[in-house]
């Protein structure tokens, strides 16, 4: 209790909505002792941002908190706004979310910072602007003096959220706590700024809370770890013990559903089923009975308490925790249907499955869709009196590649690559600038709007959001048949069965055809979206990041859903992400682009084994592995600078900027994307395969 | 196929200390997969999960939540119940009264008795009769003008929307002319030229709606606009649906929510309008009444024969405050921000 920073007993918070009360917080118990890092892990709705509000009371009016949470034996449940006011930044320090709302657009950087050091009275503005560059150059801002007369709008997402790490830090708080700071970055940013809150931490010595979803970041950065599901922590305990002994079935199915960037072997991933409980009417129970495979009669009645399983200061809350000793993932089937509503139903995918993609991957030998030389160029307007066109937006310049029949091409890079445009312009949502992409022959670029419909039977697409590509006002079951009636193959007895059929065959329940999207949740939106690009019996389908939006324990279903229907349907998929474990998973080949271009394509052993782009290894060197010891073990390659604006590209080789191999040639002469000693094309003057990913 | 790194079982720490007492370990029976299941627990466990997933019994429209939203906004639903009373009013009252609008009668210049409730003005004439014509009269035009105006705004802003570019800038350029002209002018120059005709309301409500329709189409282009962006219209476009399905099917039935909300308010607007073309003697000739030509008749002897103005004036302020409740409360009921389950 003495060397405790943070104590926290009975922590409860209520929303009061007038849908009735949502128990955001139950009854949550938590220490934080000095110099440690805990990492508190959950889904979205577990709570976890809430815990982190209420701590600094920023919640809002209608939330109701109770409990206790001491901070060095002041009680900061009830305290004062004016004190609380005092606290925050000084002892507990707070980066938030979302940079680009944290910081003030109408103020330049630097005086932001030094704003959060002389408003506490005790030193003149000059020591504090001197401190604030100091503090800027500590999270890794290039030039800061000069930068420091920037506004928050010249700056990227990844330097805003250092430039909120530096002000939170400023005045040497106590504790800081970190609310999802880098779920919205690209993976290498991510880097850069997990590398900028471990410096912030290790300069200030303070204890760090840190925020997330991500199983990957919290094993690179933890002492101690909370999962939280459903407002309650579930296990609490060192990382290790969670990472490899967990003894709460919740935390077994979340390692068990993510795809690792460091495990090449195929078969299925392991999903929970079902979904997480709403927090306003919850049953009495334990609340993830529903999605358990080990629940009993007792799990129903009593909600478990978090009791000590080991004398590691491991807590689980499950009443069949000691059972769970040397248990592994395997705890969860990995079945692909949507288990809304029962326990682990009978269609679990089987290993022949992984004999049959193995042999269709041999097999593979027509090629659907062959894009070449694709370039799309957004023009920007600008001027005063006349707009005319001032500049390019250069999204998509030159990209080549083929898909073959059965197979899944992985098209990854971070946002601003071009992926999304080049998958648009291969669906010719788009016209290309130039370039042509040919299906089974037929060059689409050259088709008008009307000779194309037909071909949309064979190429289908499944977008990213799955709330916004469900018309809103129309039942699920005619969403799926939209594309049976606009080509004519609806008829009144064939068209409802091929809808039951398309239902069935996603895993949803075909009696909830009249449902709307909106009683469904995302992972069951994104199917009827799979469903609705079936429907036509295409043979190629363009994901453009089908599982971004889904919560991990979700993506994974819907992953092994992907799977599945490739082997029973034979389809060929163009799969766009920014997830490498994912897009590990499930391709065969793998296309890394930048800056509208392709650096290296290959198999996905050879990409993920042998990269050999710089741009590759610090892609792959940045992705977190949800294992601590690995994570320990890891060197990271971290970039420096930004991507550079897609209106000037740089000269040459567009990696040139930020790679630390580059020299004169690479600004003179672009590289071309073409075997150059190893064993798939590259486009470096310097190629040189490394191996990056640890190996399992 | 296992795929975590599993340590060896650990040693036997958890059996002494802790509270939960020990059970046989787990592990054999899930790597052989055959956990032990409870046949009798499964239903339960299923309905709890359905319930969790919040899927409801029977599906309920977005139309039944509309509904359900407009029934809980108060001022809505004593606007919808007023402005009923009013139709009513209007409509079935003068088949019960003894005197209609145009007769005369022996009483002039009397104030509300029993046998004239709301009085009678100086030429004769019944005024609750009047009221009740003029009222009907005011209804009739606003709902034909915010008819008409509708469709048509609906129909421009629609394809200026969807099509942009050129289209756009066409429709919207003609669409500013009108803007700009100022209305009131325009109207009283044609008012005056159609008034002398007969059947003139109707006219009336035609040159209003064909002024009109120009806000409704600013609006709709603009939902369409952004609309047109989202990820379910693209789908649309990848499954190869054509413009017209696309914009009736699933735009507009999206765009209803502010186009309904706006076609109400234009009712309001257009007895306003109208109210005052009267008033300006430009609107509704005699025999012909409607609730301006009443408060225009009853301004010269407003201080002496005060009830002259105050019924029809109450009248027209009472419809359109409740025409503006009920566009609030269709407003919120229609509200596209749906709350979205996570």
């Amino acid at each position: 209790m003495n060397g405790d920073l943070l104590h926290a007993t009975g922590l409860s918070v209520t929303f009061s909505t007038h849908e009735g009360k949502v128990q955001a917080v139950r009854n949550l118990d938590f220490r934080l002792g000095h110099g440690e890092t805990l990492g508190i892990v959950g889904e979205s709705g577990s709570g976890k941002s809430t815990v982190a509000l209420a701590v600094l009371g920023l919640l809002a009016n209608n939330a109701r908190v109770t409990g206790s949470v001491k901070c060095q034996d002041r009680e900061l449940v009830g305290m004062a706004e004016d004190k609380l006011a005092q606290l925050r930044g000084e002892t507990i320090a707070f980066v938030p979310q979302d940079p680009l709302s944290s910081l003030n657009p109408a103020f330049k950087v630097g005086w932001q910072v030094s704003e959060a050091i002389w408003t506490r009275g005790n030193v003149s503005k000059e020591v504090a602007d001197r401190r604030a560059i100091e503090l800027l150059d500590m999270v890794g801002i290039p030039e800061p003096a000069k930068r420091a007369d920037s506004y928050p709008h010249e700056f990227s997402g990844g330097m805003r959220q250092r430039v909120v790490i530096a002000m939170a830090m400023a005045n040497d708080p106590k504790v800081i706590i970190a609310d999802e700071p880098t779920t919205a970055l690209d993976v290498t940013i991510q880097a850069q700024v997990l590398e900028a809150l471990k410096a912030a931490r290790d300069q200030t010595q303070a204890s760090l809370i840190l925020i997330t979803h991500d199983l990957g970041v919290v094993a690179g950065m933890a002492d101690r770890v909370m999962v939280m599901y459903a407002g309650r922590a579930v296990e609490t305990g060192p990382a290790d013990e969670i990472y490899y002994r967990s003894r709460m079935p919740y935390t077994l199915g979340l390692l068990g559903s993510l795809p690792r960037l460091d495990s090449g072997v195929g078969g299925r991933l392991r999903p929970i089923p079902g979904s997480p409980p709403s927090l306003l009417n919850l049953a009495p129970g334990c609340s993830f009975a529903a999605r358990c495979p080990l629940v009993i009669e007792r799990c129903l009645r009593e909600d478990p308490e978090l009791l000590d399983v080991t004398a590691a200061s491991h807590r689980s809350a499950c009443h069949r925790s000691a059972e769970l000793e040397g248990v592994g993932t395997e705890l969860f089937a990995p079945t692909w249907t949507d288990m809304g509503e029962g326990l682990a139903g009978e269609l679990v995918a089987s290993d022949e499955a992984e004999v049959s993609r193995v042999a269709k991957a041999n097999g593979h030998s027509r090629t659907v869709i062959e894009v070449s030389d694709l370039v799309k160029h957004f023009p920007v307007r600008g001027g005063i009196l006349v707009r005319h066109q001032v500049g390019q937006a250069h999204a998509v310049c030159g990209v080549s590649f083929d898909l073959k029949e059965g197979e899944t091409l992985g098209l990854v890079g971070e946002s601003g690559c071009g992926k999304s445009t080049t998958a648009r312009a291969v669906l010719q949502l788009i016209p290309a600038s130039s370039g042509s992409v040919r299906y089974d022959g037929t060059d689409l670029t050259t088709r008008s709007r009307r000779q194309l419909r037909p071909l949309r039977q064979e190429i289908q697409v499944v977008f990213q959001d799955p709330y916004a590509s469900l018309d809103p006002r129309m039942p699920v079951g005619e969403i799926v048949a939209e594309p049976l009636r606009v080509h004519g193959r609806w008829d009144a007895k064939g068209g409802p069965k091929r809808v039951d059929e398309l239902f069935e065959m996603v895993g949803l329940n075909p009696e909830h055809r009249n449902r709307f999207p909106h009683e469904f949740s995302g992972g069951q939106r994104q199917r009827v979206g799979i469903a609705r690009a079936l429907a036509l019996g295409p043979k190629v389908i363009v994901l453009d990041e089908p599982v971004s939006a889904l919560d991990v324990s979700i993506q994974a279903g819907v992953v092994n859903l992907l799977e599945e229907l490739q082997d029973r349907l034979g389809l060929a998929y163009l799969f766009i992400a920014h997830d490498l474990s994912v897009v590990r998973h499930i391709s065969d080949r793998v296309a890394v682009m930048y800056l509208g271009k392709i650096v290296e394509v290959g198999e996905k052993a050879q990409v993920y084994e042998r990269p050999s782009h710089p741009y590759t290894q610090a892609l792959l060197s940045a992705v977190p592995v949800p294992d601590p010891d690995v994570e320990r073990h890891r060197t990271r390659i971290l970039l420096t600078g930004d991507v550079p604006s897609a209106l000037s590209p740089p000269s040459g080789c567009r990696f040139r900027t930020r790679c630390w191999k580059a020299q004169a040639i690479c600004a003179e002469q672009e590289p071309e994307l073409i075997d150059r000693g190893q064993d798939h094309p590259v486009a470096c003057h310097f190629a040189e395969s490394a191996q990056i990913v640890p190996t399992a | 196929m296992p795929e975590s790194s599993e340590t060896t079982k650990a040693s036997s720490v958890n059996s002494a200390a802790t509270a939960v007492p020990t059970a046989p370990p787990l592990a054999g029976a899930v790597a052989a997969g055959t956990l032990p299941g409870d046949g009798g627990l499964r239903q339960e466990v299923a309905a709890l999960a359905a319930a969790q997933a919040g899927l409801n019994i029977e599906a309920r429209t977005q139309f039944q939540m509309a509904r359900a939203r407009f029934l809980h906004h108060r001022m809505a639903l004593i606007g919808l119940f007023a402005f009923v009373a009013i139709l009513l009013f209007s409509t079935i009252g003068p088949l019960f009264w003894k005197y209609s609008y145009a007769q005369i009668t022996t009483q002039f210049g009397t104030g509300p008795s029993m046998a004239h409730p709301f009085g009678t003005d100086t030429v004769g004439h019944d005024m609750l009769a009047q009221v009740m014509a003029a009222t009907s009269t005011s209804i009739q035009t606003a709902m034909v003008v915010a008819g008409i105006s509708t469709v048509l705004g609906t129909l421009i802003g629609a394809l200026a929307g969807y099509y942009g570019k050129w289209s756009d800038a066409a429709l919207m350029r003609f669409t500013d002319l009108l803007l700009i002209v100022p209305a009131l002018v325009i109207l009283l120059v044609l008012a005056s030229a159609v008034s002398k005709s007969a059947g003139n309301w109707l006219w009336i409500a035609l040159i209003l709606a064909g002024l009109f329709w120009t806000v409704l189409a600013r609006l709709v282009r603009g939902t369409f606009l952004s609309l047109r962006e989202r990820e379910f219209i693209e789908a649309e476009h990848a499954i190869g649906a054509s413009d017209a399905r696309i914009i009736l099917r699933h735009m507009i039935p999206n765009a209803i929510g502010s186009i309904v909300v706006n076609a109400t308010l234009t009712v309001a607007l257009a007895i306003l309008v109208e109210a005052a073309l009267s008033f300006l003697g430009l609107g509704i000739q005699p025999p012909q009444v409607s609730l301006g030509y009443l408060i225009n008749q009853a301004e010269g002897d407003a201080t002496v024969l005060p009830y002259l103005f105050y019924f029809p004036a109450a009248f027209l302020i009472a419809i359109i405050l409740a025409v503006n409740f009920i566009g609030d409360g269709l407003r919120d009921a229609l509200d596209p921000q749906q709350r979205i389950r996570a």
